[in-house]
C-alpha cells in the first residue's frame, strides 16, 4: 500500500468522527470538578499517611510569625515530601565524579507539560532535585488543595525559592520554600496572595528574597515582603520575557515589540524614571543576570528552511554578543532545542541546554559539566518552571 | 482554600470564550486520532473530553502555545497509548466478533471498523503512534519526535516497523472483509 493510499484510507475511516461536535462546556466543566472531588479525597487520604509517619520523611512547616508574612493565611498543613512520583525521569549521562561545580546543586522545577510529565492523578507538584545526580530529593505539594504550581523563581542564596499555585479562580498563592543544606525543605508557607489574577507564569524575586514582581495584563505587580504591600508598575506586559530584580529597586526584562525591535529595559519599581534601554538582538528565553551585566537567550537564524538555534550571551550595558555559549543546533519546530536554564548573579556561571543535554558553563567557557535536569520537551519558557 | 465541589470554580476563568472556540473547533480532529488509536469511538470521545478539560484548567497557559492544539494531542495521546495497551486484550474479542460479520461506520463497537482499523490495532502501541499521528494528524517526522519524547531516528523506525507490520496483518483478513 503506497503512503498516499494509507493517508486516504484513515483520513475516509475516520471522517465522520472529524465533523463531530464537541459536546457543552458543562460536560468539561463537571469533569474537572469531578477530578478535583477525587483528588481532594486522595489529599486527605494522603495526609493520612503523613500523620502515621509510615511514607513521608522531610516535610515540616514554620510556625513563627516572622516567618510568615502578611497578605496571605497560614499554610493549612504540613506540605508532602517525599519520592520521586511515578514517570518522572531526569535527563542526561551520569555526572563524572570529579566534575567541576559551577552551579547551585539544587533546582525546582513543577509539574508542568514540557518540564516534567504530567502527572494524571491531577494533582499539582513540585520536585526538589540534585543536579549532579539527577535524584529527587523532594517533592513538594501545596498544602491547600489540589491545583497546579504555575511559576518558581530562586532567591539570591540558592535555598530560597517561591513558588506559586492557582489558589482560586481569582487568586494566586505564593509559597515560600527553604531547603537545608542537604537540599531538603526546612520551610514551606505561604508568603502572599494576589487578588484579581487567576495564574502567574512570570515571577522573580530579589536576591535578599525581600521583594517579589509577578507580570499581570496590566503590568508588573510589586511585592514587599515581609508586609505584603504591592503596587502595580504600568507596562506593556505582554511582550515582557526574563524578568529578574537588579537589587531591591530595579526590575530588568527584556521586551520583544517585534521582529526587529527587542529591548533590555532596567525599571525602577519606586516612582521613577526608566533606567535604562538598550537595544538587543531577537532573543527567546532570556535570563538576565542580576547584576544586569549579561543577558543570555536563544537566537536561531537560518530561516524557516533551515532554522538553527544557539544560546548567546550579549553585554546588558551594550547590547552587543559577549560570547556564544553552545553551538549551532537544528530548530524541530516545537520549542527551541536550544535554551539557557539559569545564570549566576555576574553571568559568568550557568546551566544551558543544548541538542537533548544540560550542562554547566564557566567565566572562561572553557571547562563544562553535564548535568541532569528534565527534559524540556515542549514550547514552554524554561525560566517559568525551573530554578536554581 | 479551594473548594473542589464549588459549582462556579472555573466561572469568569480568563479566556474560556476563546477556549469555547478552540474546543468546538478541535474536538472532532482530536476524537479522530485517538478513535484510531483505541479502536472505540466512545472511548475516543472520553479521552478527548479528558485532554479538553486538562486544557481547561491550564488555558491561562496552553492558549499561549503556538499551537494549543497540539498539547491536548499530546495529552489525549499519552492517554490513548495507556488505554491502547489495555485494548490489546479487547482486540481479542473483536476477532471473534469479526466472525459474525463486520457492520460499518466508526461506533462504540470496534467490530464495525474497517480492515485497515482493526489491523492498525494489532499494531504495538507506540508503532502505531507514530503511525497516527504522520499519516492521519499529517505531522513531519520531527515533529512527531517531540511530541513523542524521542529522538528522530526512533520514530522513523517505528513508522518503518509499524507499516511493516500493518501490512503484514491486513494479509491476514480474509478476501471478503470490510474495507475503508
Amino acid at each position: 500500500m503506497r503512503d498516499e493510499d494509507l493517508r486516504d484510507q484513515l483520513l475516509d475511516s475516520v471522517r465522520a468522527l472529524r465533523s463531530l461536535p464537541a459536546p457543552g462546556m458543562g460536560v468539561l466543566r463537571r469533569r474537572v470538578r469531578r477530578r478535583r472531588i477525587r483528588t481532594g479525597a486522595a489529599c486527605f487520604a494522603l495526609s493520612a499517611v503523613v500523620g502515621t509517619g509510615a511514607v513521608f520523611a522531610a516535610g515540616t512547616k514554620l510556625g513563627g510569625a516572622g516567618q510568615h508574612p502578611a497578605g496571605g493565611a497560614s499554610p493549612s498543613s504540613t506540605p508532602t515530601v517525599g519520592p520521586l512520583p511515578q514517570g518522572w525521569r531526569p535527563a542526561g549521562p551520569a555526572l563524572a565524579p570529579d566534575a567541576d561545580v559551577t552551579a547551585a546543586p539544587y533546582y525546582v522545577t513543577l509539574d508542568q507539560t514540557g518540564y516534567v510529565p504530567l502527572n494524571f492523578s491531577g494533582r499539582g507538584y513540585a520536585i526538589v532535585a540534585d543536579e549532579f545526580t539527577g535524584n529527587a530529593v523532594a517533592t513538594i505539594v501545596d498544602p491547600d488543595g489540589p491545583v497546579s504550581f504555575t511559576a518558581v523563581a530562586a532567591a539570591g542564596d540558592d535555598r530560597t525559592f517561591f513558588l506559586a499555585t492557582e489558589f482560586t479562580a481569582s487568586s494566586v498563592a505564593i509559597y515560600e520554600l527553604r531547603l537545608g543544606a542537604d537540599g531538603r525543605p526546612v520551610s514551606f508557607t505561604r508568603a502572599y496572595t494576589t487578588r484579581g489574577h487567576a495564574s502567574i507564569d512570570q515571577l522573580a524575586v530579589s536576591q535578599d528574597a525581600t521583594r517579589l514582581a509577578y507580570v499581570t495584563s496590566k503590568g508588573i505587580e510589586v511585592v514587599s515582603l515581609p508586609g505584603g504591600s504591592s503596587h502595580l508598575v504600568p507596562c506593556p506586559s505582554d511582550t515582557i520575557s526574563g524578568m529578574s530584580w537588579i537589587g531591591d529597586r530595579t526590575l530588568a526584562y527584556v521586551q520583544h515589540l517585534d521582529s526587529a525591535h527587542t529591548f533590555f529595559r532596567m525599571v525602577n519599581v519606586e516612582p521613577g524614571p526608566v533606567r535604562q534601554i538598550v537595544p538587543v538582538p531577537s532573543v527567546s528565553y532570556p535570563l538576565i543576570a542580576s547584576d544586569a551585566s549579561v543577558v543570555v537567550g536563544t537566537v536561531v537564524t537560518g530561516g524557516k528552511e533551515n532554522p538553527v538555534a544557539a544560546v548567546e550571551e550579549f553585554s546588558g550595558s551594550t547590547g552587543r554578543l559577549v560570547a556564544r555559549l553552545t553551538p549551532w543546533t537544528g530548530e524541530s519546530g516545537m520549542g527551541s532545542s536550544c535554551l539557557p536554564l539559569w545564570i549566576d548573579s555576574s553571568g559568568t556561571h550557568g546551566v544551558v541546554e543544548c541538542g537533548g543535554q544540560a550542562f554547566t558553563f564557566a567565566g572562561d567557557r572553557s571547562s563544562r559539566t553535564d548535568v541532569h535536569v528534565p527534559r524540556a520537551n515542549f514550547s514552554v519558557p524554561p525560566d517559568w518552571l525551573i530554578a536554581w | 482554600m479551594v473548594n473542589p465541589g464549588s459549582p462556579d470554580v472555573l466561572v469568569g476563568m480568563p479566556g474560556s470564550s476563546d477556549f469555547e472556540e478552540f474546543y468546538a473547533a478541535s474536538y472532532g480532529r482530536v476524537v479522530a486520532l485517538v478513535a484510531t488509536m483505541v479502536g472505540d469511538r466512545h472511548q475516543a470521545e472520553d479521552i478527548a473530553q479528558e485532554a479538553f478539560a486538562r486544557a481547561l484548567v491550564r488555558w491561562h497557559r496552553v492558549a499561549r502555545y503556538d499551537v494549543p492544539e497540539a498539547w491536548v494531542r499530546r495529552v489525549a495521546m499519552r492517554l490513548a497509548v495507556d488505554a491502547g495497551r489495555r485494548a490489546a486484550r479487547a482486540l481479542r474479542i473483536v476477532r471473534l466478533l469479526r466472525a459474525s460479520g463486520p457492520g460499518a461506520g466508526s461506533g462504540g463497537d470496534p467490530s464495525d471498523w474497517p480492515a485497515l482499523n482493526l489491523a492498525l490495532l494489532k499494531v504495538p502501541i507506540r508503532q502505531r503512534q507514530a503511525l497516527v499521528l504522520y499519516y492521519l494528524a499529517d505531522l513531519p517526522v520531527d515533529v512527531i519526535a517531540r511530541e513523542c519524547g524521542v529522538p528522530e531516528r526512533t520514530v522513523r523506525s517505528r513508522l518503518a516497523a509499524g507499516r511493516r507490520r500493518l501490512e503484514s496483518e491486513l494479509r491476514e483478513y480474509p478476501e471478503g472483509a470490510h474495507h475503508a
